[in-house]
Parts: C-alpha cells; sequence; structure tokens
C-alpha cells in the first residue's frame, strides 16, 4: 500500500523592529546595547498613572510597509490591548492591534522554480516590544530589563500561502529587502530585529481543507527556520501516521537539539481578552497623508534590477548584486554618473566590494565610502596614472574610512612614471640585461614579452603604466 | 471667624493683601489636621511638616516678590491618593502599593504646585476608588465630619472630608462613577467632575480610564471654578486629553439664572430616593426658578441601565488596568509563594482587598473569550444610547438637574454588606460619567438629623461655565453652607 | 440565574486574574459574581441591535509625538520602588525550567 502524501501548509508571522529614535509611545530612546534599565520611564516600565502617547513616524513606517507590500491601508486604526501576565511586559498587557489594524490585503511576489508565486498578506499591525529576561543559571530568579519594552514593531501576518522552507525564506528575504529599503528597519533575525514565527500544518496532497497547525517562535536565522520548518512537517505527518492527531498549540525550537517543545502549561489561558485601548483615540489616516507616504517610496529592488539593465547595459547578475542593497545601488548610480563608466563601476561595487566586505563581515547597507572618491579611484585607473595593483590598495583604504584616492596615492608616492626618459632608459636597460628574451621576442616568441615586461615593472619599482610600459617596448625591440 | 473657616479664594486674598502670611495658613490648617484627625482620619499621608513651612517660605517670597499672583498662592490644600505625587507615597488605599514613591508627579498636581498651592498630603479613598464609602481603604475608613458614625461617602471620601473638616482649603478627588460628587454631598462641600479630557490623567492611578476625571472639591463653587482654572488645559502626556479654550475664565462665571433651561428627569426622583432628599432637590430647582431660571420635568429614560454598564465597563477596563500591580516593579510583594504565578497570585490576593478582586474578577469575565460580545460590547451599546438621550436632552435644556445619592450618608458598615446595593447608589452620578458630561454637587440642605444633602447639576460636554453661573446663583441665595460642628462642639453648645 | 459559573470557569477566571480564591472563599464568589451577572442581564431588554458600540464621548483628532528622545536615564528612580532588584533589574522568579 501506498503512504499518504502529505502537503505543507505554512503562514508566517513576522515581527520586525522599526528603526525610530524613540519608543512607541514614549520618549525613552531605542538605541541598542544600553546598560539594563537606563531606557526607561515611567511609561514603559509600567508605573501606574502613566500614559502612552503615539510616536507619528511609527505610523508612517507601518504605513509605508503596507503600501509596499500592496496593502489596503485603513481609513481609522486603533490601539487593542493584549492582556496576559508575563515579566517581560510590565503592564501586563501589550499594546497591539486586533480588531482594526493599520494595513491589510496586501501581497508579495516571490521567485520559486516553478516561477513567479503571490504570497498574500492578511494584515500588518503595529505593537509595542516586551522587555528583556535574562535567566542566571545559578540562582532561582530571573532578571528583567525593560530598555527593549516599548520598542515599536510591526506583525507582518501572511496568509497560508507558503508550501515549503525554501518559499519561507524567499519570502522573507522579500520582505526583509523592501523594509530595508524603506530604511524601516534593519531587519537582523540574529538580534532580533526580524523574528519569524512560523505556523505550520500538514494536509493530504490535494485537499483543501486546512490540517491542525502548530506556532512555532525562537527562530533567529533562516538556517533554524529551515530546519525547525523540517523537523515540524515530519514530526507532524509522524503524528498523523500513527493515527495521532496534532494538537493547536506554541512551540519553541530549540536550534541545538534540533526539535520544538511545547510550550503550553496550567497557567498559560491563551484568552488575550482583547478590547480597545481606552488610553489611545484612533488613528485617522486620510488620502492626503497616503499619497505623501507613496510619494516618498523607493524604487524597490525589481524594478531597479530591471532598469539596470536596461540603462546601463549591464548583466543581469550584476544588476541583482547591485540592488541587494539600496546603499549599494545608490553608490552605483551615483559613481556612474560622476565616473560615466557605469560598468567600472559596477565591476568595483560587485567585485572589490564584495569579497571586502566578506573579509570583514560586513552588509552592504553599512558601506561608508563616498561615490565622488569612488569615482576618482576609477578615473585614475582609465587614465594609467595608477596601476590596477595601486587602485586595489587605494579601494582597501577608501573602503575602510573613506580615505581620498588621490590624496593617498600622492601621499604614498604611488602614481604612475610620466617621465618617459626613466621609462625609456629601464627598457633599455631591461633589454641589455637580457639579450637572450629579446631575442627570443624577435624570433616570435611573445612568451618572452611577458618576462621583459616584469623585469621593466621591477626598475620601475612597479610606479609605470602596464599599457605604456608595453607601448615602449614594442617600439624599442 | 477661623482662618479654616476661609473659602480658598478668601485665603488667597488675604495672603496676597498681607493680612496673613502663609505660615499663618499653613499653621493654622495643621493645628485643624492635629486636632481633628485622629477622629476623621481624612488622610493616608502627611508630608513632612518642616518641608512645608520650608516650601511655604519660598512661596512668601515668591508672592513678596510679585512672581506668584495667582489666586491660590499660598493655600494649603489635599490631594487624593491615586494621585501620583513625586516624593509622596501613594498608595489608592491599598496595600499592594504600600512604600511605593512616585519618581514623578501628575500633572495635575504639577499644575497646583505650580499655582503655589501647598500640598499637605494624600487623602483617603476607597481603594483603587471601588467603592462608595471610603471603608474599602486598606489604611481604615475616613469618618464624616458631620456625624462621625457616618461614611462621607466615596471614593473621594477622604477629600470630602478634609475640606468638610478645615483640614484643607480645598482637594482634589477623581471621579468614575461619582467618586467626587456623592462624598460632595454627604460632606456638605462642592465638587466638580469636569468633562471627560479636560483635566489630565497623566499620572492618576487608572481604574475605569475611559470614565476617570480628577476634579476639585471645596467649599464652594468659585473656590471648585478656581481650582479647575488651574489644573484644567490640555496636556501632550494624555492622549485623551482635550484642547479646550475656556479654562482660565471658570473663576470669572458670573451668577446667572436668567433664562437658564433646567431639566429635572422624573425617573430621578420616583422610588428609592429619599423623600428628605427630594425635598431639599426639588427646593434648590425653586430657588433657581425663582432667579428667573425655566424649570421643566422630563423624562430621560434608560436609567436604571446606566449602573450594569457602568460596572461591566468600569470592571473591564479595572481588571486590565490593575494587572500591573504584580509584586515586580513596585508595591507589595508576598514573603511566600511557589514560582512565578505562585508569586503574582499570592501578591495580587494579599495586596488587593476584597471589593478590588470581585471587580477584577469580573472584569476579567467580561472580557473573556465568548463573553466580549455579550457583555462588553453590549454594555458600549448601551452607553451610545445613554450619550444619545443625554444629547437629546440638552437640545431643550441647559442643565440637568437632580440628586447626587439617594439619600444622606449611611453609618459605617452598613453598605458593604451588600456590595449591588451600594453600587445602585450610584444611580444619578455614573451616566454623566458614561456620557463624558460635567457634573457639579453642591450643598442645598440638612436632613432632619442634620446630615448635609447635595443637588447635583449636570451640563453639555464642555458646558462647565453654566454649572458654575448656576451654581453662583443658588448660592447668593442659599447663602454661606456651614461647617460641620461635629459632636464635640454640639456637646459643648448643648 | 445560579449555576452560570461552573467550576472550571471560575478557575479559569481566577488565572486571568492571577488571583488565588481559596477553596472556602469560592462558593461566596461565584455566588456574587453570578448574582453581578443577573443584575447586568437586565441590559439585554434593551435593543442595541442598530447601536454601534460607544468608546469615545469626545471626538479626537490626531493625537501623536514626534519621533525624539526626550527622556534621559532614570534607571535609579524607575528602579527605587522595586520589592527585589539584582545588578540594576527586576528580580523576578525563574521564567524557564
Amino acid at each position: 500500500m501506498r503512504e499518504t502524501e502529505y502537503e505543507t501548509v505554512i503562514g508566517l508571522e513576522v515581527h520586525v523592529e522599526l528603526a525610530t529614535k524613540s519608543k512607541i509611545f514614549c520618549g525613552c530612546s531605542t538605541a541598542f546595547g544600553a546598560a539594563p534599565n537606563t531606557q526607561v520611564c515611567p511609561v514603559c516600565a509600567g508605573l501606574p498613572g502613566a500614559l502612552p502617547v503615539l510616536n507619528r513616524r511609527v505610523v508612517e513606517l507601518a504605513m509605508a510597509v503596507g503600501l509596499a507590500a500592496h496593502c489596503h491601508i485603513g481609513r481609522v486604526c486603533r490601539f487593542d490591548r493584549k492582556n496576559y501576565f508575563y515579566p517581560d511586559n510590565p503592564q501586563n498587557y501589550q499594546i497591539s492591534q486586533l480588531y482594526l489594524p493599520i494595513c491589510r490585503n496586501g501581497s508579495l511576489s516571490i521567485d520559486t522554480p516553478a516561477g513567479e508565486k503571490q504570497i498574500r498578506i492578511h494584515e500588518i499591525h503595529m505593537e509595542e516590544d516586551a522587555g528583556k529576561l535574562i535567566h542566571d543559571e545559578w540562582s532561582d530568579c530571573s532578571l528583567v530589563d525593560y530598555n527593549r519594552s516599548g520598542v515599536p514593531l510591526i506583525e507582518i501576518v501572511s496568509e497560508p500561502d507558503l508550501r515549503n522552507a525554501e518559499e519561507v525564506i524567499a519570502y522573507l528575504e522579500r520582505l526583509r529587502l523592501l523594509i530595508r529599503y524603506l530604511g524601516a528597519s534593519d531587519c537582523r533575525l540574529q538580534e532580533g530585529s526580524m523574528r519569524a514565527d512560523v505556523n505550520l500544518s500538514v494536509r493530504e496532497a490535494g485537499s483543501r481543507s486546512l490540517g491542525t497547525r502548530t506556532e512555532m517562535k525562537n527562530l533567529n536565522s533562516f538556517k533554524a527556520i529551515a530546519h525547525a520548518i523540517e523537523g515540524e512537517r515530519r514530526r507532524q505527518i509522524e503524528r498523523l501516521r500513527e493515527g495521532k492527531s496534532v494538537v493547536q498549540e506554541t512551540r519553541r525550537w530549540d536550534d541545538n537539539k534540533e526539535a520544538s517543545f511545547s510550550m503550553r502549561s496550567k497557567e498559560d489561558a491563551k484568552d488575550y481578552r482583547y478590547f480597545p485601548d481606552p488610553d489611545l483615540p484612533p488613528v485617522f489616516i486620510d488620502e492626503e497623508w497616503i499619497s505623501r507616504v507613496r510619494a516618498r517610496l523607493p524604487e524597490f529592488q525589481p524594478e531597479k534590477q530591471k532598469r539596470y539593465q536596461e540603462q546601463y547595459g549591464l548583466s543581469a547578475e550584476d544588476s541583482r548584486i547591485l540592488t541587494e542593497s539600496r546603499r549599494l545601488a545608490e553608490l552605483f548610480e551615483e559613481t556612474a554618473r560622476l565616473s560615466g563608466l557605469p560598468q567600472k563601476a559596477a565591476n568595483w561595487l560587485t567585485g572589490e566590494t564584495g569579497r571586502l566586505l566578506k573579509e570583514r563581515g560586513r552588509e552592504a547597507d553599512s558601506l561608508s565610502f563616498s561615490p565622488e572618491h569612488l569615482a576618482a579611484l576609477i578615473g585614475l585607473l582609465e587614465s594609467g596614472r595608477i596601476n590596477r595593483n595601486t587602485a586595489r590598495l587605494a579601494f582597501a583604504r577608501m573602503f575602510d574610512d573613506d580615505t581620498d584616492p588621490l590624496a593617498y596615492v600622492t601621499e604614498h608616492g604611488l602614481l604612475t612614471e610620466r617621465d618617459d626618459s626613466a621609462l625609456e632608459e629601464a627598457v633599455r636597460a631591461a633589454l641589455e640585461e637580457n639579450p637572450g628574451p629579446a631575442a627570443q621576442y624577435r624570433e616570435g616568441k611573445t612568451k618572452a614579452f611577458g618576462f621583459l615586461m616584469g623585469q621593466v615593472m621591477r626598475k620601475m619599482d612597479k610606479k609605470a603604466d602596464p599599457g605604456h610600459v608595453r607601448r615602449l617596448l614594442e617600439e624599442m625591440l | 471667624m477661623k482662618i479654616t473657616d476661609l473659602t480658598a479664594l478668601e485665603l488667597g486674598r488675604r495672603i496676597r493683601g498681607r493680612e496673613l502670611s502663609v505660615r499663618e495658613a499653613l499653621e493654622a490648617v495643621l493645628k485643624q489636621i492635629h486636632e481633628n484627625e485622629t477622629r476623621i482620619h481624612a488622610y493616608i499621608t502627611l508630608a513632612d511638616e518642616t518641608a512645608l513651612f520650608a516650601r511655604a517660605d519660598r512661596i512668601q517670597k515668591a508672592i513678596d516678590e510679585g512672581s506668584l499672583t495667582g489666586p491660590l498662592a499660598g493655600v494649603p490644600a489635599a490631594v487624593k491618593d491615586n494621585i501620583c505625587t513625586e516624593g509622596m507615597a501613594t498608595t489608592c488605599g491599598s496595600r499592594i502599593l504600600s512604600g511605593f514613591v512616585p519618581p514623578y508627579q501628575a500633572t495635575a498636581a504639577a499644575r497646583l504646585e505650580k499655582a503655589g498651592v501647598l500640598l499637605l498630603g494624600k487623602t483617603n479613598m476607597d481603594e483603587f476608588a471601588m467603592g462608595s464609602t471610603t471603608e474599602t481603604s486598606w489604611f481604615g475608613p475616613t469618618k464624616n465630619p458631620w456625624d462621625e458614625s457616618r461614611v462621607p461617602g466615596g471614593s473621594s471620601g477622604g477629600s470630602c472630608a478634609a475640606v468638610a473638616a478645615g483640614e484643607a482649603f480645598f482637594a482634589l478627588g477623581s471621579d468614575t462613577g461619582g467618586s467626587i460628587r456623592q462624598p460632595a454631598s454627604f460632606c456638605g462641600v462642592t465638587g466638580i467632575k469636569p468633562t471627560y479630557g479636560t483635566v489630565s490623567r497623566y499620572g492618576l492611578i487608572a481604574y475605569g480610564s475611559s470614565l476617570d476625571q480628577i476634579g476639585p472639591v471645596a467649599r464652594d463653587t468659585a473656590d471648585c471654578a478656581a481650582v479647575l482654572d488651574v489644573i484644567a488645559g490640555y496636556d501632550p502626556k494624555d492622549s485623551t486629553s482635550v484642547r479646550r479654550s475656556d479654562p482660565g475664565s471658570f473663576t470669572s462665571c458670573a451668577a446667572s439664572a436668567a433664562g437658564l433651561r433646567i431639566g429635572i428627569p422624573d425617573d430621578y426622583l420616583g422610588k428609592g430616593l429619599d423623600p428628605e432628599v427630594k425635598d431639599a432637590v426639588l427646593a434648590a430647582a425653586e430657588s433657581l426658578q425663582e432667579q428667573g431660571a425655566q424649570v421643566r420635568f422630563f423624562s430621560l429614560g434608560l436609567v436604571r441601565y446606566a449602573i450594569p454598564a457602568y460596572y461591566v465597563i468600569a470592571c473591564a477596563e479595572a481588571s486590565s488596568n490593575l494587572a500591573r500591580f504584580d509584586g515586580v516593579k513596585y508595591g507589595f510583594r508576598a514573603e511566600r509563594y511557589e514560582g512565578l504565578h505562585g508569586m503574582y497570585k499570592e501578591s495580587r490576593s494579599q495586596g488587593f482587598g476584597s471589593e478590588v478582586k470581585r471587580r477584577i474578577l469580573l472584569g476579567s469575565f467580561v472580557l473573556s473569550s465568548g463573553y466580549y460580545d455579550a457583555y462588553y460590547l453590549k454594555a458600549l451599546r448601551v452607553k451610545a444610547q445613554i450619550r444619545k438621550a443625554f444629547d437629546e436632552a440638552f437640545r431643550s435644556f441647559d442643565l440637568v438637574l437632580g440628586p447626587a445619592a439617594p439619600a444622606a450618608a449611611p453609618r459605617l458598615g452598613e453598605s458593604l454588606s451588600d456590595p449591588l446595593r451600594m453600587y445602585l447608589g450610584d444611580i444619578y452620578t455614573v451616566a454623566a460619567n458614561l456620557a463624558g458630561l460635567p457634573g457639579l454637587c453642591l450643598p442645598c440642605g440638612k436632613t432632619k438629623e442634620g446630615l448635609p444633602i447635595g443637588v447635583q447639576l449636570m451640563a453639555d460636554r464642555f458646558q462647565e461655565a453654566k454649572l458654575f453661573g448656576a451654581a453662583r446663583a443658588y448660592e447668593q441665595v442659599r447663602g454661606t453652607f456651614p461647617m460641620p460642628g461635629g459632636k464635640k462642639e454640639k456637646e459643648a453648645a448643648r | 440565574m445560579a449555576g452560570k459559573i461552573d467550576d472550571e470557569m471560575m478557575e479559569a477566571v481566577a488565572i486571568l486574574a492571577q488571583l488565588s480564591i481559596r477553596e472556602e472563599e469560592k462558593d461566596a464568589v461565584r455566588e456574587e459574581m453570578e448574582r453581578m451577572l443577573d443584575f447586568v442581564d437586565q441590559l439585554n431588554e434593551l435593543d442595541t441591535a442598530g447601536t454601534e458600540p460607544a468608546l469615545e464621548v469626545i471626538s479626537y483628532g490626531n493625537v501623536f509625538r514626534e519621533d525624539e528622545v526626550t527622556n534621559g536615564n532614570e534607571a535609579a528612580a524607575m528602579l527605587a520602588n522595586a520589592p527585589q532588584k539584582q545588578d540594576g533589574q527586576y528580580q523576578v522568579p525563574k521564567t524557564v525550567e
């Protein structure tokens, strides 16, 4: 008998920390890495009598993400309280949105082996982040730090349109790129500024109804997400094959143990008693405000990639790499404009830049050198005033601290020699010292030319323009 | 006349006119506190006297230099203990907040201090403002200065008793379902619950956030208006605060009843209303009519639904508002418990009194899945209809007049045995909270036993000026309402 | 309407409220709640079918603060009231095994 085939159905709840200066409901800083509880006030520490006041920027960023994800922006939205007791939540309720979220009914397209696929977005809502719990291994206590309490989040809830880990990761990458383009968040999974909860169920292939789903939390890398999906899919199928049922529950993924664990407890009543927060009047969003936010939306990656191929004649691959970071794309366009050499600019920004980013463990969004300097470097190289080796050295310095390439090569005496008499002298000397290879070349053995080139360059302390050396050497041979 | 018999405005006038010093005013009120407090127990916390005198001197200096000119400069006053005061314990009358010293100042208290008011201390209240007698306080009940065997009303019983007993020239209270107006009526003082959003709630420890308002309690209407002028105004820290242009002008509202259309709901005069209260209230209406007001009876409707709607909404909000009291960040933590949830449950069960727990449980229930629509949303729909009924009434009337409570102050211990009956005592006051209306209560007579009776005036949202005008007109005819003699004086007089 | 709240419901509500109800109080607490709910049930006499639930009674425009950091380090003041603290943090019973 053939075993039943199962299909996996996945929906994602993605939390993204918004890159605002201050928290969602108070004037505390959101900066990372401060000492515990040094960025808290009566509002975000849940002191009695304190009241929330909404940060306008949070609404604008949520709207921008919603518009970029083709959502409908509600004309009225409001905040609700989600009630549950946990010490990372100083009020013992989280201010979130249930009944009237800011965005609904959007979609994002992802590339799959079978072609482009639309993933529908159910809603995007705004909410506040919780504090951080630190567990002391040696005592029976946990410690609470409220610095993250009240940091603004958006939660992007997809429809159950995803079918496997590859699609999930493609969707997350798509979302991350879009949000980074907006400057709405840096979306780092490891640091928790992007977090994905995976809702997964399985059903018999071909079935149209949904199976019972579980929700997995604590996924802080694409690898963990892929592992968790595979593990949970298998666990559910095994249960079904054993004739057991899947229990609707929240499970915590443990990446070290490569397994998920039930988070249910008796105290976990899972009845959040949402109700409209009486401390926060509704937010009204009119057509004019939407238009203003829409007008400020950047050109996103897919359109930009297509344009680079058409406008600059770049390859699909170069265009893709350049548009994976808005910063990189901006550097490219500006350098191309200043230097008039888009392909050269693309080469530097895909090849050498990529190598150094990898070597330094940095992301393209963090690139800090100026397009003026890169354009200058390209100019120096193309005019033969520096050679490729020097250009690499100067680029590395520019990459690290935006050093002006011209100043750098001048200071270090790396400009190619323009004094033809010195070069002529060097060529003459090389030919005299190496009569054998010179004769070989004249007999048609072109290989010897390279040897002679090297000899000249060595004499010139590598400060000669190779093109110029080549011409002179050919002449004198 | 004793200094403590002066109104706040009269005291302020004499201080500015160099007839009295701030120190003398403070000494007089402290003497009154020392004499009465052991019997009345209006305060939970009294400010440090050395610090008070130092502040009195600073205020005096500012007045002398001309940098402090307001009508309340140098006036000693009290603040209800659910209003956060920086550096001064704030308990809400609850064990769960024992030891809590706020690191920040409520906006209303800050505004008073800026106006040169001396904050004497924090007044007693029903725990978390849940009660109508001030008997649910963890710190013990407050006695009614008119008859110490009786309650002062609640929940702002401490504030009203302090003002009645001369232990403060005025006080701040808070009103969620009548908590200023009902005790004002029991204590023979004047109190106003302003339009929702008029006084910032920043620093007011929430009970029912959509209903709570801070308001003044004072000797007469002019004092209330002067205090409201100081504490009212837009506050960027409270998103529900309203920008309105009239705060600052309430003190100058002239007595005026002529031409006012006053409606008395028939529904407020029926079964359950003590005849003595009814007579006094109707006499007050007659007095206003004699001054040119047109008084008419009408049917308001929905009156009996206000209390159940109120309890659902207030308890729902309270169950969430009071979740933060959990033994983690401030206040009481139980000594013995097992694990996190054990700590929560023990701290909360020992820290909250029974009335508070009753309301938290009810509130948790009405919000729980399966009951949200049937109870919570239903109550909000009824609230909408009640609001509409008042909107209609205010198309025909400038003011709605009625009692503030069904009877005068009950004896201590009488009410707690039957919570539901106690809740019904709010029947004339809760509607103003549901509809966001301003309501003013002022004394209009006494029972045969010598207990004060209050009359309540309600106006449409933002129409406080009409309340002040009519109340002052009534006061002109009524004359100064006496301060309680207290048992001691009565006995001496015999 | 006695019997509206069964044991299971009573326990669930106590968990939501994080209150412990002693065995000997249970009946009294349940009775009080049922009595209160009966009282509240009179709201059902009113037809509210066409009525929208009222939240705010005042109409507000948008209320925002601008995205500016206005608060400094208030750690000492915030922690001053904590019943138990350690290393500048609030101490609670362990939340994980």
